[in-house]
């Protein structure tokens, strides 16, 4: 694949999915810091696999895939600090603030980040409308076991919503 | 119903543009990670194989230029094989690695491997520290050198042995972390 063909299709997922790609840093950071952080990761896993994708499943299943792993073992800019430096001191500013998010969607974000690490992939392919096989494809486990988190997951997502 | 309405506040979203992406420092933070050597997937392994490498081949030039020890050539040809190693390690690592393509699982279960072969190799690279030191102590005595030097010797060892431990627990924490997120996903019950 040509250097401008995968530019082109890069280009392409980053218009057309962005949404996705903010709801995942939304969910795994609380500051800009660390969402400038965690969308660089992001774009760039994304970018490098533009010419690893074969088109065997849908594009916006291998976006929640690069995303969602990415984010999962993507540590705080608090952990990494005093560790090995990547570029964090040098990340410019690749996200620029439009508008103030609503107060009931920010508090919806909350109750998400207060639930474990992998439940937060799961509630955020929820209420995205992914079906359970959609799901499973992207998490790598089994439908049940989807069903059975999924009601755990909706139940806690509604009483820490009330509390906020 | 409650759960409905959470989904009509998510989808309110798609009404709101949050963020713009400012896509020149976009195009240069891809650019710049082009440009790493990424080859060389972790520091630690391009330390350990060049530091060895290079060592060892100045120690067996220096002691073949100058009063040929034996010892010292045992040192030198130890540090490349040490250096050999490290380098085998690296390729396999690199050729077991898939970039982001696997499920969530299946990604997991990859980095967990990867962070245990790293553990695997600081482990050995802290051990090794050993040998090289009782080849340096033993080449300082057959030569005459003093037993002050030989003890400056192994105290230098000694704290490098002990600093090489953060790298180690470095890993482990990670290892952990990872092993953590694993066993969150695949547990059906809290």
């Amino acid at each position: 694949m040509t250097e401008e063909h995968q530019k082109k299709i890069f280009n392409e997922w980053l218009n057309h999915y962005k949404a996705l790609f903010f709801k995942i840093i939304r969910v795994y950071t609380a500051t800009p810091m660390d969402r400038e952080d965690l969308f660089q990761e992001i774009i760039i896993q994304v970018w490098k696999s533009v010419p690893q994708f074969k088109e065997e499943c849908a594009v916006s299943t291998w976006l929640y895939r690069i995303s969602l792993n990415t984010a999962l073992k993507w540590k705080s800019r608090e952990q990494k600090a005093g560790q090995f430096s990547n570029s964090l001191d040098e990340t410019h500013h690749l996200l620029i603030k439009e508008e103030t998010p609503h107060d009931r969607v920010e508090a919806l974000y909350v109750a998400i980040r207060n639930l474990k690490e992998t439940d937060r992939s799961l509630a955020l392919l929820l209420l995205d409308g992914l079906s359970y096989r959609e799901m499973s494809l992207v998490m790598g486990i089994t439908e049940s076991n989807i069903g059975v988190r999924i009601n755990r997951i909706k139940k806690q997502l509604t009483e820490s919503f009330k509390k906020l | 119903m409650e759960f409905e309405n959470l989904q009509k506040i998510w989808h309110t979203q798609s009404q709101q543009t949050l963020y713009v992406i400012n896509e020149q420092a976009m195009q240069q933070a891809i650019e710049k990670k082009k440009k790493n050597i990424e080859h060389i997937a972790g520091t630690s392994e391009a330390i350990v194989i060049y530091t060895n490498a290079i060592a060892g081949i100045f120690l067996a030039l220096y002691n073949y230029s100058h009063k040929a020890n034996f010892i010292i050539y045992l040192l030198a040809g130890w540090m490349l094989l040490v250096s050999i190693y490290a380098a085998i390690h690296h390729f396999r690592r690199l050729k077991q690695s898939v970039t982001g393509t696997l499920t969530v699982h299946g990604s997991l279960i990859n980095a967990i491997s990867t962070a245990a072969k790293q553990i695997q190799l600081s482990l050995i690279m802290r051990l090794n520290v050993i040998p090289v030191t009782i080849f340096i102590i033993w080449g300082l005595i057959s030569t005459g050198s003093s037993v002050i030097l030989s003890v400056v010797v192994g105290v230098l060892m000694l704290v490098a042995f002990y600093f090489s431990g953060f790298e180690h627990k470095f890993y482990q924490g990670k290892l952990r972390e990872l092993r953590k997120l694993k066993e969150q996903l695949e547990q059906e019950h809290p």
